[in-house]
C-alpha cells in the first residue's frame, strides 16, 4: 500500500526522521539527484520532496516538469543554516510571470 | 507592419472580419490574464505563510531528532525508524482552474507511527517523529499550492505573450493594412475617373476633327 505516492530524497542525516512517516525515503549524495529523480518519476511517484541543497542540481528537471500536473517536485527546507533557496526560486517564478517582485515584503 | 495582402475589396472585407475577431480575442485573453494574476497573488500569500511555518516546525523537529540521535546509539536510531508500521498513500484528483489541471492530494494513512520499544531510545525521538508526522499533511498542502503556482505562472507567461502579440502586432498591422487597402482603392477609383475623362476628351476631339 505504501509507496508509489510520496518520496523524499536528500542527504542521509537530514531526511532520516522521515523514514518513520511511511514515505519512500532515498538517501542521495551530491551529483546523484538528477538520475534518482528521473528514476522515481519513471516508477510513478507523484510527489517528490527534496532538500533545498539540491535545488541547483535539479534545475533542469524542475523546468522539464513545470507544465505537468504530476509529478510535483517540491523543495523542503533542511532546517540547517539559512538556505532560502526554495523561497528564492518561487520568487523568481513569480517575478518572471507577473513582472513584479511581489514577494518583496518578506525579506 | 503592413500585411502582405493584395489590395482588393474581397480582402478588405476579410481583414475587417479578422480585425473584429482579433479584438474580441484580445479582450478575452486580457480578462484571463487579470484573473490569473488575481489568483496568483492570492496563492503567493498562502505559500509564503505555509513555507515559513513549515520551516520553523521542521527546524524544531530536526533539533529534537539531533538531540535524540546524539543520546542513543546510531544503531538504535536506525532500528527505531525502521520499526514503523506506518504507510502513507496519496490519491490525487485534479481540479480545473481556467482550464489548468491543478492537483489535489488526499492522503490515506495506515499503521502506527511508533513501532519501537522505549528502552533503547530517547524521549526526544518520540517528540521529533510526532512533529514530523504532523508536518506531512502540511507538506502535501504546500506541494499542492506550489504546483498550482507554477502552473499558473507558466500560464500567465503564455497569456501575456498572446495578449501582447495581439495588442502590439496583429491588431495594429491589420488596422494598417485596412487603411492601406482603402487608400489604394480610392486612388484606383480616382485613376479610373481621370482616365475616363481623358478618354472622353480624346473621343470628343476626334469627333470635332472629323
Amino acid at each position: 500500500m505504501s509507496g508509489k505516492a510520496m518520496a523524499i530524497i536528500g542527504q542521509r542525516e537530514t531526511i532520516m526522521p522521515f523514514l518513520a512517516t511511511g514515505a519512500h525515503v532515498v538517501y542521495i549524495k551530491e551529483g546523484e539527484s538528477v538520475d534518482i529523480v528521473e528514476a522515481l518519476v519513471a516508477q510513478g511517484f507523484k510527489i517528490i520532496f527534496f532538500t533545498e541543497e539540491f535545488i541547483d542540481e535539479l534545475d533542469g528537471i524542475l523546468m522539464k516538469y513545470r507544465n505537468q500536473t504530476i509529478p510535483c517536485l517540491i523543495p523542503i527546507p533542511t532546517g540547517r543554516g539559512k538556505t532560502k533557496l526554495a523561497i528564492e526560486r518561487i520568487r523568481g517564478v513569480i517575478k518572471k510571470a507577473v513582472g513584479v517582485d511581489v514577494f518583496l515584503e518578506e525579506k | 507592419m503592413k500585411l502582405d495582402i493584395p489590395p482588393t475589396r474581397m480582402q478588405l472585407l476579410r481583414l475587417k472580419r479578422r480585425g473584429t475577431i482579433a479584438r474580441r480575442g484580445h479582450k478575452l485573453l486580457k480578462d484571463k490574464q487579470d484573473e490569473l494574476m488575481r489568483r496568483i497573488l492570492e496563492l503567493v500569500g498562502k505559500i509564503r505563510d505555509s513555507r515559513l511555518k513549515i520551516e520553523q516546525e521542521l527546524k524544531s523537529a530536526f533539533s529534537y531528532f539531533y538531540f535524540a540521535s546524539s543520546k542513543q546509539s546510531p544503531k538504535a536510531t536506525d532500528e527505531a525508524l525502521l520499526a514503523t508500521t506506518k504507510a502513507i498513500d496519496v490519491d490525487y484528483t485534479t481540479e480545473r482552474i481556467l482550464n489548468l489541471k491543478i492537483p489535489k492530494f488526499k492522503q490515506t494513512i495506515s499503521g502506527g507511527l511508533i513501532g519501537y520499544g522505549f528502552m533503547t531510545t530517547s524521549g526526544d525521538l518520540d517528540l521529533a517523529l510526532l512533529k514530523i508526522d504532523q508536518l506531512i499533511s502540511r507538506l502535501l498542502e504546500l506541494a499542492e499550492l506550489e504546483k498550482a503556482l507554477e502552473l499558473l505562472a507558466t500560464e500567465i507567461e503564455k497569456t501575456r505573450r498572446r495578449v501582447n502579440a495581439l495588442e502590439y502586432i496583429l491588431i495594429p498591422s491589420i488596422d494598417e493594412t485596412i487603411k492601406f487597402i482603402k487608400l489604394k482603392m480610392s486612388e484606383m477609383e480616382r485613376g479610373d475617373l481621370t482616365r475616363l475623362m481623358r478618354v472622353k476628351e480624346i473621343v470628343r476631339g476626334n469627333k470635332e476633327v472629323s
